[in-house]
């Protein structure tokens, strides 16, 4: 398990993954980054501590301190503290913050933090201790599969409902799996990135507050401003939140369609740079709602996704397969997502456990990564990757959003 | 709330809008969850940025429909800045505050203030409902250990339409806050509905799994 914690740069403490004796380490960090800080040359800022147990990782975002404490042969996601500061950006934006703590260097960040967001840097600690959040892992977005022409059709949709002052949407299942991206801006340079979403998905799903989980069908639309660090750390978008029902016979009866628990919800994300915005965008996610429900061949295909029959022997355990030119991802229905491996500068990485083996490659635009049974030979990995990358290629139109 | 269905043609609507206000942690969240679904949940985790609730109710023999439009903000100071969009063309505004929580009534006021300023300006009505929520946590008996505090404020500000003590744990009080508003809808706002809008009303509202239905009519 790894420890993190968020100091302010005045030595305050903010957060504790592992809440004991988080004062005393407070006073300790500060001490040693502002040893650093000040009896150095300005560029030689700490980043690590190594001993023989832990490994302690030190990030100095002003006016924040993170640090990291991890067991010595852990697989740390290098971009872990990041992660936790720009989830703080995204609460408030960098000038607000900015300007708290100019005005009040001691100031006490946690009266900011509501039990909601607690929960949710929670969950990004807990997912990137154990390494089990795939978005995190492979920086990828995961796709639903879907009949191109169909993914194509609920696209042209999409777009035609968009108006100006939309900027972003997405339509996903509700463990993320996109079906639909709408970019609406000319400007090549302000694009969503996947660390700001990984961030919007994580503050969805963590509390109970949007429902997700709620055994209830509810028809709450939510209004969330919030800060996507990485496309503009000074300022919020307003984000239309709202969660569509597949689970109805009422549909099942409508589209002649058999019951089946494949994708349960829809999410509905629409984004727009102006507060006032939300009458305009629920009046899209309402028109947007009612083509994907009530057209049988885009209901049938987001309710039933098509099945991944990729062609690997059954000592493969667990696939993810990574798009790295689109930045997304398919994986196998039960994949524990285990450490990613860092291929550093190389292509093929092989690493065994006592039970199985991780194995990845890269070829071409893909990165596959297998779980596999020990006594798979490792001859045997390289053709089938291979094959995997054939079935790939030839359905990359209906498993990635181009 | 018992679940009736939409009447095939209603003559007439109202859109109601409603919105609540009030401290993080009294408990606005769960009066909407007690109204939508019976149900309290002890763990909610608190509201961020603010939720919007449709709830299309049928009166008068399915005669007239009210639509309300709820918005349940969130009570952290962070969001302040986005409170007054809710409240804008609002016509109802229920502002909760926690009986045994003296601050938060501290800031019910500062939100009653806000909306006379607003009032003001823009020479509008806004019916005030007051709520004071968690009343199961005063002991039977006897009263809020700041109920003189309450009673000068509220004779001070006649603006204040009603009072209600609730406890949306124990749903006490909640279905009686809602039908007095729905009771208390002024009948010149309800307007005649057009054949063709009538015939578009799509209902996509619906429960999921059955529960007994102990509130109000809505």
């Amino acid at each position: 398990m790894i420890n993190y914690i968020i100091i302010s740069s005045s030595g305050k403490p903010i957060y504790a993954f592992d809440n004991n004796n988080i004062i005393v380490y407070s006073a300790i960090i500060q001490s040693i980054v502002s040893y650093f800080t000040y009896s150095t040359s300005p560029n030689q800022l700490i980043n690590s501590i190594k001993n023989n147990n832990s490994f302690i990782n030190f990030a100095h975002y002003n006016p924040f301190i993170l640090i990291s404490i991890s067991p010595i042969n852990h697989h740390h996601n290098p971009s872990s503290l990041s992660i936790l500061y720009n989830y703080l950006i995204s609460l408030l934006s960098k000038p607000y913050i900015d300007k708290i703590f100019n005005k009040y260097p001691n100031f006490d960040f946690t009266k900011l933090l509501s039990n909601s967001d607690i929960l949710t840097l929670n969950s990004i600690c807990h997912d990137l201790s154990l390494n089990n959040n795939p978005i995190f892992n492979y920086n990828s977005l995961q796709t639903l599969p879907i009949n191109y022409k169909i993914r194509s059709k609920i696209n042209s949709k999409f777009n035609s409902l968009s108006t100006s002052n939309l900027l972003f949407g997405l339509i996903t299942t509700s463990n993320f799996k996109l079906i639909s991206i709408l970019k609406n801006i000319q400007n090549s340079n302000h694009n969503l990135h996947i660390s700001d979403l990984s961030i919007l998905f994580k503050i969805i799903s963590s509390s109970n507050n949007f429902k997700l989980n709620s055994q209830y069908i509810t028809n709450e639309t939510f209004w969330l401003p919030i800060c996507l660090p990485k496309f503009n750390s000074n300022g919020h978008l307003y984000t239309l939140i709202q969660f569509v029902e597949l689970n109805d016979s009422r549909y099942q009866q409508l589209h002649s369609i058999s019951a089946n628990n494949n994708t349960d919800k829809l999410l509905i994300i629409l984004m727009s740079p102006f507060k006032d915005s939300f009458n305009e965008l629920k009046k899209i996610s309402n028109n947007l709602i009612k083509s994907l429900l009530f057209n049988k061949k885009i209901f049938n295909s987001i309710y039933n996704p098509l099945s991944i029959n990729l062609p690997i022997p059954s000592s493969i355990i667990s696939y993810t397969i990574k798009n790295t030119s689109l930045l997304q991802f398919i994986e196998s229905p039960s994949n524990s997502s285990s450490s990613p491996l860092n291929f550093k500068n190389s292509t093929i990485i092989i690493e065994n456990y006592s039970n199985y083996k991780l194995f990845a490659c890269k070829l071409s635009n893909y990165e596959i990564y297998l779980k596999i049974n020990s006594s798979t030979p490792e001859s045997q990995l390289l053709p089938i990757s291979k094959s995997i990358l054939n079935y790939c290629i030839s359905n990359n139109h209906h498993l990635f959003i181009q | 709330m018992s679940q009736q269905s939409l009447p095939n043609k209603p003559l007439r609507s109202v859109e109601y809008k409603i919105v609540l206000l009030g401290e993080s942690s009294v408990g606005k969240s769960s009066i909407l969850e007690r109204l939508q679904n019976n149900t309290f949940n002890e763990d909610k985790s608190s509201t961020i940025g603010a939720a919007f609730i449709s709830k299309k109710i049928p009166i008068n023999e399915n005669k007239d429909l009210i639509n309300l439009q709820i918005w349940d903000t969130a009570g952290q100071e962070r969001f302040h800045n986005l409170t007054p969009l809710y409240y804008r063309n609002a016509n109802c505004a229920i502002i909760v505050f926690d009986l045994i929580n003296l601050d938060s009534f501290k800031k019910a006021e500062y939100w009653i203030d806000q909306l006379n300023n607003y009032i003001e300006e823009q020479l509008i009505g806004i019916e005030i409902i007051l709520v004071g929520n968690k009343c199961d946590l005063i002991n039977e008996g006897e009263e809020c250990s700041y109920i003189n505090i309450i009673n000068e404020f509220i004779s001070n500000h006649k603006e204040i339409k009603r009072y209600l003590q609730t406890s949306a744990k124990e749903n006490i009080n909640i279905s009686k806050l809602f039908q007095d508003i729905i009771d208390n809808i002024d009948d010149e706002m309800f307007h005649p509905i057009e054949e063709e809008n009538s015939k578009n009303l799509i209902d996509l509202k619906f429960k999921k799994n059955s529960y007994n239905s102990t509130s109000c009519q809505c």
